[in-house]
């Protein structure tokens, strides 16, 4: 499991190559510092389709979103582009690049201040050496698409408000033409009456441009909207995926369900209020003692097993030197899951796919 | 209708109780833009108020201008009453002393709030050593108990804890021991659950709940989330570019609102819920203003799909609402609604009147309470309610 994975799969051919998945995770773990944050995830977004990956802070959704850019390389497992292998050769990487759009987060962020409209959204082309004479063109013709007509060029970024510049984004990504949209967390740094108009941009695009779409967010009615397919991720691990409908409106994984009773309500009189049980911590140890810096087991600092990512990766909390934090022989989100037994404790339980397509990893799974 | 909200209730009487929170006319201005623009706004002991708001509403100014924590850049003018108290007519030092056990404050970035090289324990314990004359140990001690009130498993640990060393979750809880370690009879919550992820908010919505029950303190609750609002509030106040645009009790402001922007914001969320997978969502049309921008009339006009003339010359003042106003009888001559008495209230006079009721056309009653703490206001030239 921590050896690289053997470059084994050659070149495919053109035929197979379209009816491969565009994008295909095998098996998948990533490590930093010896903690897993991605734990042999299988995953894999069909041509033209929408994945979502839905999970809390920590779960692994950024680090596929890492993986998927080819900015990183997973510890073991196969990633497939199109049947084949990442490239490990830069210059292959870019030219598969040209093939993967990506929007993030936050478009204060993602754009730098000092560079003007012009160069923003004909960046890519830049990087992929393909600028030429007619880039003023298309670059005007990127941000009429995204709704920016009247955008001069040589204006900078500041200029525009939050939805402005994830549509300044949204031009970007598109202008080398690429076959696969990422969109990580695109709306949530948004205003809520903004939100909508990014969403409807990038679904028109998905349909005018025949994309094919990896779409991370938190929030699983927004997720609902967009993909047909979800995958449910938690620390680092998938819980459950399968078609958006079913995995939304009858999840089998307790986690699912739990995410679902999470969200707010949407009217005073149907207020959810208390704490959902299946979400409460589990009961922590009484507190004596401070966590010496180093310690093994659990980290007991944390009211619930949602770790900030960061914290995971930087924190000296106490966590855990190797994947002995959750045990890799346990169900990731048995400590708090209200129907956990024994068992779940002491196996991981393995991925079970039925009939309907959905697939689950859970020992009891609710009745769906 | 659901039972006469809180909200409407009168002002105080002579010997009634403060409310927990009474602003007047508040103004907040940057660089001469206002970022507040004459907002009055009152929340009952015991009452949850829910301010919504998107950037540049005003309502993180708004929140700050209570608190009396904007820097000196900013021009206050307006009145504002805590319990009561007018931090304003203290000198410095006895507003800060004041304002201590008067307001508790829960910031969004609970990391950038709390001090990162001194533990948790210590930071809540300082309140009770300066604020209660305590001695370090008894202190210690009583913050302990804090970090129990807000539900946190072994608080003796948490109260060495660096910041660092909680989870986001966790931080926050210990910001709200924090705020309500001196019992304040106000609490004003920041957009506390924003960075959270969604089962975390829901312990933290569960939490303030619960406390909020014991301890009955008023809590201005900002944010831009409409689940949040439905979960907590008992009133809510819909800002939008420095205003009020509408205000009233939660149920009803949730059944039937009547600003085009609040319908459009309860209809993005009910759309986003029950709409067809794949199919377009439901959109609101450009973006709130910037402070810098030009206004003239109404701030929404340029996204509001009633915008008439009149919308674009003149702002429309706060006004209370005809509940049984039909779907469909939008604007029309006989107009729905009437400008409140107290809105043109010349700032200075007291609020010891008690309310007056002023008989209105076509069968409109207009409550006249010596605040705008009527029972339902919108700002709007064309209110309409939808079915």
């Amino acid at each position: 499991m921590t050896a690289p994975a053997p470059n084994i799969e050659p070149e495919v051919q053109a035929g197979q190559r379209d009816a491969a998945p565009v994008l295909h995770f095998e098996s998948v773990s990533k490590y930093y510092r010896g903690l897993a944050a991605l734990d042999q995830v299988t995953l894999s977004l069909g041509r033209g389709r929408a994945l979502g990956l839905v999970g809390e802070s920590g779960s692994g959704k950024s680090t596929c979103v890492r993986l998927a850019l080819g900015l990183e390389r997973p510890t073991s497992g196969h990633l497939t582009f199109r049947g084949a292998d990442y490239p490990r050769s830069r210059r292959r990487l870019r030219t598969l690049r040209r093939e993967v759009g990506f929007v993030l987060q936050d478009p204060y962020d993602s754009l730098d201040p000092r560079m003007r409209l012009r160069e923003i959204v004909s960046e890519p082309l830049r990087a992929q050496r393909l600028r030429g004479r007619d880039t003023d063109r298309l670059v005007a013709e990127m941000l009429r698409a995204v709704g920016l007509g009247d955008a001069p060029l040589d204006s900078y970024p500041a200029r525009y408000s939050g939805g402005g510049r994830q549509r300044i984004a949204i031009a970007r990504a598109l202008i080398t033409d690429p076959a696969v949209l990422i969109c990580d967390e695109p709306t949530s740094s948004l205003d809520v009456s903004v939100q909508a108009q990014i969403v409807n941009l990038l679904l028109e695009a998905k349909r005018s441009r025949d994309l094919s779409m990896l779409f991370v967010s938190h929030d699983l009615d927004l997720i609902g909207r967009v993909a047909d397919t979800l995958v449910v991720m938690y620390r680092g691990r998938v819980m459950e995926s399968g078609p958006a409908e079913l995995v939304r409106s009858r999840p089998r994984h307790p986690y699912t369900k739990s995410l679902h009773d999470a969200v707010p309500a949407d009217h005073p009189a149907r207020r959810k209020m208390s704490t959902p049980a299946s979400m409460r911590p589990g009961t922590g140890q009484p507190g004596t003692g401070h966590p010496a810096p180093g310690s093994t087991g659990r980290p007991v600092l944390a009211e619930s097993a949602v770790l900030a990512e960061s914290a995971v990766l930087a924190g000296p909390t106490g966590l855990a030197e190797s994947t002995g934090s959750s045990g890799p022989d346990c169900c990731v989100f048995a400590s708090r899951c209200a129907a956990a037994q024994a068992r779940c404790y002491a196996e991981r339980p393995p991925t079970v796919t039925e009939a309907d397509g959905r697939s689950h990893a859970c020992f009891f799974p609710l009745a769906g | 209708m659901t039972a006469a909200p809180a909200m409407a209730t009168s002002a105080p009487g002579p010997g009634g109780q403060a409310a927990a929170l009474e602003v007047e006319s508040l103004r907040v201005c940057y660089g001469g833009l206002p970022a507040v623009d004459d907002v009055s706004l009152r929340v009952e002991t015991g009452q949850v108020a829910a301010l919504i708001g998107e950037t540049s509403s005003g309502k993180s100014s708004l929140a700050l201008g209570v608190a009396r924590l904007l820097p000196s850049s900013a021009v206050v003018t307006g009145r504002v009453e805590i319990a009561g108290t007018d931090l304003a007519e203290l000198p410095g030092r006895e507003a800060r002393r004041r304002r201590a056990s008067l307001v508790g404050y829960i910031a969004q970035d609970a990391m950038a709030a709390l001090n990162p090289v001194i533990p948790v324990g210590r930071q809540i314990a300082e309140q009770f050593r300066v604020h209660r004359g305590m001695h370090r140990a008894e202190a210690a001690a009583q913050a302990v108990r804090e970090l129990a009130r807000v539900r946190i498993d072994g608080p003796e640990r948490v109260a060495r804890a660096y910041p660092h060393q909680l989870s986001g979750g966790m931080r926050q809880r210990v910001m709200i021991a924090m705020a309500m370690a001196l019992s304040p009879p106000l609490l004003i919550a920041d957009e506390p659950t924003t960075a959270l992820d969604v089962s975390t908010q829901a312990e933290i919505l569960g939490l303030v709940g619960q406390l909020q029950a014991e301890t009955g303190s008023g809590i201005l609750w900002i944010t831009h989330d409409m689940g949040v609002v439905a979960e907590l509030a008992d009133v809510v106040a819909v800002m939008y570019a420095g205003r009020i645009v509408e205000q009233g009790p939660a149920r009803d402001l949730f059944d039937h609102p009547m600003h085009p922007y609040t319908q459009g914001l309860l209809r993005t969320r009910r759309d986003l819920r029950t709409g067809r997978p794949g199919a377009p969502l439901y959109q609101i049309e450009g973006s709130p203003p910037a402070l810098s921008a030009q206004r003239r009339g109404c701030a929404f006009a340029p996204r509001c799909a009633r915008r008439t003339e009149v919308c674009t010359e003149q702002v429309p003042e706060l006004m209370a609402q005809d509940h049984n106003l039909q779907a469909g009888n939008g604007p029309s001559g006989a107009s729905p609604s009437r400008p409140l008495a107290a809105a043109a209230r010349p700032p200075g006079s007291t609020s010891a009147a008690g309310p007056a009721r002023q008989p209105g056309p076509a069968g409109t009653e207009v409550l006249a309470t010596g605040w705008l703490a009527g029972s339902w206001l919108a700002a709007c030239h064309h209110p309409e309610v939808l079915s």
